[in-house]
C-alpha cells in the first residue's frame, strides 16, 4: 500500500514538474523557445529559362557553391591551407588572411560547381562548409550577350537582371518566392506533429524568343569577320522578319561573356543597337523617296536634271563622288545614290510633309522593343529647322536613329508599309499556361502600292549600284548602302565613317531584312565596300537556311 | 470494501499512466521515424534537383551550336555549298 503511494505520489510529482516546465516553455517564454524550433524559411523561386525559337535553350540555371570555413574549427591551419590551396587555387596567403579574420564564419570563395565542391568534400576536413546557391548559366556563351543580359544582385543582394531581355523581362522571369514555416528539433529533423506550413514558391515565366540561335550564330561569326577583315572599331547586325518585325537575331561587337559579366566594364553591357544614336546616312532615302512616292509628289516616270553641286545657305550639296550625270530617273537616283537628287525629291516632297514622315517613320520615338536600356533619339522641333536641315535629312544627315529605329522604318517600306513594333518574345510560359505574343501593327506609312515601287527601286540598287557584289545567283534582292560621317565637335570628320547596309530577300515576299553597320573600318570607309559584301555574304547563308528557292 | 476500492483505482490509475507512457514513447518513436523519413526524402529530393541541373547543363553544353560546331570541324564537315535548284526547268521532259 505504501509502495503505492509513494509510486503515485512520484508519477504526480514528476507530471507536475513536465506541467511546470511546459508552462514555462509554453507561456512565459515562448518567443524565445519558438526561434530554436520553428523556423521560417523563404523558397527562392527558381528564374525561368530562356529558349530560343526552336526551344533551344540560351539560358538556364546552374547550382554553385559558397565555400566557407569556420577558423575555430580548424585545428592544423598549415594543413589545412596545404590541402584546400590546391582545389581552388586563391593563393596561400589569401587563405591564411581568412583564417586570421578572427570570425566564426568566413566566406572563402564563390561560384564553385559542383565537382570542385565534391573534390573539397573528399579530404573531410574539419570547419568547412558549403551554402547553395543558384547562378545563369549560357550554354551558348557569348553568342547573345547583348540580347540576354545577365543577371547580378542589387543593394540588397537580391538577384536581379540587367540590360537585354534578362533586364525588361526581369519580374516575370524571377517568380515569387515561397514561405516555408517549419518545426524542427535540435538536429533539424522536422517533427511531424508540429506545424509544417509550406507556401510553394510560384517560379519564374519561362521565355520562347524570336531568336533563332542559329541565325544569331551566323551573324556573329559574319559581323565578327567583318570587324577583322574592315578594320572596324564597332559593329551591329539586325536580322529581323520584316512582316512582323519578329527579331531573329540581334547581334553587336565588342561584347561581352554573360557567364563572367563582372569581368568587363560597364560599357561593353551597353547594346548599341537600342543604345546608341547614329546617323543613318545613306539607307535613309528610300525612306524621303517612298514618302515622296506616297504623297504623289514625284513618280517613277519622272527625270532629275543632275547638273552639279547645288548650294543652301551657303552649304554646297555635292554626290559622294563629285560626279553628275545630267538627266537621271527617279529610280537612278537611288541607284547610284545621288544627294542631289534627293535634296529635288525633298523639296518636292515640302517640308512639313518631311517632318510628318519622319514622325511617321518613328524618328525620335521608341520602338517599344522588349529590351532593356532602348533610347529614343530625339527630332528637333520645327522651329529649329534651318533650310539646309530640310535638305541635308533627305540623304540621312543632321539626325539621329538608332539601328532598331532604322531596320523598323526600312521594314515597312517592303511589308506593304506598315509599321509594326519590334519584339524578342513571342511566347510566355507559365506552368501550362502559354501567353503567345502576336506581331503588334502601328499604322500604315506608306500603300502597299508605293511599297511595292521602292521595292523595285531597291532591287534595282543591287543591280545597277555603284558597286557589282557577289550576290546570289538567281535571287531577287533589294537594298541600300550607307555611309555616314561622324560628326566631331560641330563638324564632319572624313576620315571616321559608319559604313552599312539594309536589305531584304526576296523581293517578292521578303522572308528576312538585313541591316549591317561597321563603325570606323579602316579598310575602306565606304560601306558598299565593306558592310554591303558582309550583308551579302549573310543573306547567301540565310537563303540556303530557310531553304528558299531561287526566283 | 472502501480500502480494496481505493487499492483497484490506485491500480487502474498506475496501469493508466503506464499505458500512456508507452502510447507516448511509441507515438514519439514514431514521429521521429516519420521526421526522418521527412528529412531524407528532402534531401534526397533535393540531390536530384542538383543532379538534374549538372545533367542540364551537360545536356545543353554538349548540344550547343558552338560544341556542334566544334564537333563537326574535328570530325571533317565541310561547309554546305550553295544547293542547286532544279525547279523552273524550262525544257519539258515528255514530248
Amino acid at each position: 500500500m505504501k509502495k503505492l503511494n509513494f509510486l503515485l505520489w512520484i508519477f504526480t510529482l514528476a507530471l507536475l514538474a513536465i506541467i511546470v516546465k511546459l508552462f514555462f516553455i509554453q507561456i512565459i517564454s515562448s518567443s524565445s523557445f519558438s526561434q530554436n524550433y520553428l523556423q521560417l524559411r523563404k523558397i527562392p523561386p527558381t528564374r525561368g529559362i530562356i529558349f530560343d525559337r526552336h526551344y533551344q535553350p540560351l539560358v538556364t540555371n546552374q547550382v554553385t557553391y559558397l565555400l566557407y570555413i569556420e577558423p575555430n574549427k580548424i585545428t592544423d591551419k598549415e594543413v589545412f591551407i596545404g590541402k584546400i590551396e590546391k582545389i581552388i587555387h586563391l593563393g596561400k596567403a589569401t587563405l591564411e588572411a581568412k583564417l586570421k579574420t578572427g570570425k566564426y564564419w568566413v566566406p572563402v570563395v564563390n561560384q564553385l560547381d559542383e565537382k570542385v565542391k565534391r573534390e573539397i568534400m573528399r579530404l573531410k576536413l574539419e570547419g568547412v562548409g558549403f551554402e547553395e546557391n543558384k547562378r545563369r548559366y549560357y550554354p551558348e556563351g557569348s553568342l547573345a550577350a547583348h540580347l540576354l543580359g545577365f543577371v547580378g544582385k542589387n543593394e540588397k543582394g537580391e538577384d536581379i537582371g540587367y540590360f537585354g531581355i534578362e533586364g525588361y523581362w526581369d519580374k516575370d522571369l524571377a517568380g515569387l518566392p515561397g514561405i516555408l514555416k517549419t518545426e524542427r528539433d535540435i538536429l533539424g529533423v522536422p517533427i511531424f506533429v508540429g506545424v509544417q506550413d509550406k507556401v510553394e514558391a510560384e517560379d519564374g515565366a519561362d521565355l520562347i524568343l524570336t531568336i533563332d540561335k542559329t541565325v544569331q550564330m551566323l551573324a556573329k561569326e559574319k559581323l565578327k569577320l567583318g570587324l577583322e577583315r574592315y578594320g572596324a572599331r564597332e559593329g551591329c547586325i539586325i536580322v529581323a522578319n520584316p512582316s512582323t518585325m519578329e527579331i531573329l537575331s540581334l547581334v553587336c561587337l565588342p561584347d561581352f561573356d554573360p557567364n563572367k559579366y563582372y569581368q568587363f566594364s560597364e560599357e561593353y553591357f551597353k547594346n548599341p543597337a537600342i543604345s546608341n544614336l547614329y546617323e543613318p546616312g545613306s539607307i535613309f532615302k528610300p525612306l524621303i523617296m517612298a514618302a515622296a512616292l506616297n504623297e504623289k509628289k514625284i513618280s517613277l516616270s519622272e527625270f532629275y536634271n543632275e547638273k552639279g553641286p547645288i548650294e543652301i545657305d551657303g552649304y554646297e550639296i555635292r554626290t559622294w563622288n563629285n560626279k553628275y550625270e545630267g538627266k537621271i530617273s527617279i529610280t537612278r537616283i537611288i541607284e547610284k545614290s545621288s544627294n542631289v537628287g534627293m535634296v529635288y525629291v525633298g523639296e518636292k516632297l515640302g517640308r512639313e510633309k518631311i517632318l510628318f514622315y519622319l514622325k511617321q517613320f518613328g524618328v525620335g520615338e521608341l520602338t517599344g522593343i522588349d529590351l532593356q536600356g532602348e533610347v529614343a533619339g530625339f527630332l528637333r522641333e520645327k522651329k529649329d529647322w534651318y533650310p539646309i536641315d530640310y535638305a541635308t535629312v533627305t540623304f540621312g544627315q543632321g539626325i539621329v536613329v538608332t539601328p532598331i529605329q532604322m531596320v523598323r522604318a526600312f521594314s515597312s517600306l517592303v511589308n506593304g508599309g506598315i509599321i509594326f513594333k519590334p519584339f524578342v518574345v513571342k511566347e510566355i510560359k507559365r506552368g501550362d499556361e502559354t501567353l503567345r505574343i502576336r506581331p503588334q501593327k502601328e499604322r500604315q506609312v506608306i500603300s502597299v502600292l508605293v511599297s511595292e515601287k521602292i521595292k523595285k527601286i531597291l532591287e534595282s540598287a543591287v543591280e545597277n549600284g555603284e558597286v557589282r557584289w557577289a550576290k546570289p545567283k538567281g535571287y531577287r534582292i533589294g537594298g541600300k548602302t550607307g555611309t555616314a560621317q561622324v560628326p566631331i565637335k560641330g563638324h564632319y570628320d572624313p576620315t571616321k565613317t559608319i559604313a552599312s547596309f539594309i536589305g531584304f530577300a526576296p523581293v517578292d515576299n521578303p522572308k528576312f531584312i538585313i541591316l549591317v553597320m561597321l563603325k570606323e573600318p579602316s579598310a575602306s570607309p565606304w560601306g558598299s565596300e565593306t558592310a554591303a559584301p558582309l550583308f551579302f555574304e549573310l543573306a547567301k547563308e540565310l537563303l540556303v537556311y530557310y531553304n528558299i528557292a531561287p526566283e | 470494501m472502501k480500502i480494496n476500492f481505493k487499492i483497484k483505482f490506485q491500480l487502474i490509475l498506475v496501469f493508466f499512466i503506464f499505458v500512456l507512457i508507452g502510447v507516448n514513447i511509441y507515438l514519439f518513436g514514431q514521429s521521429l521515424i516519420l521526421g526522418e523519413a521527412i528529412l531524407k526524402m528532402e534531401q534526397e529530393i533535393n540531390r536530384l534537383k542538383i543532379e538534374n541541373y549538372e545533367l542540364e547543363k551537360k545536356l545543353f553544353s554538349l548540344t550547343s551550336l558552338e560544341s556542334l560546331k566544334k564537333q563537326a570541324e574535328k570530325l571533317g564537315f565541310t561547309h554546305q555549298p550553295m544547293p542547286f535548284y532544279v525547279g523552273n526547268l524550262k525544257y519539258a521532259f515528255n514530248q
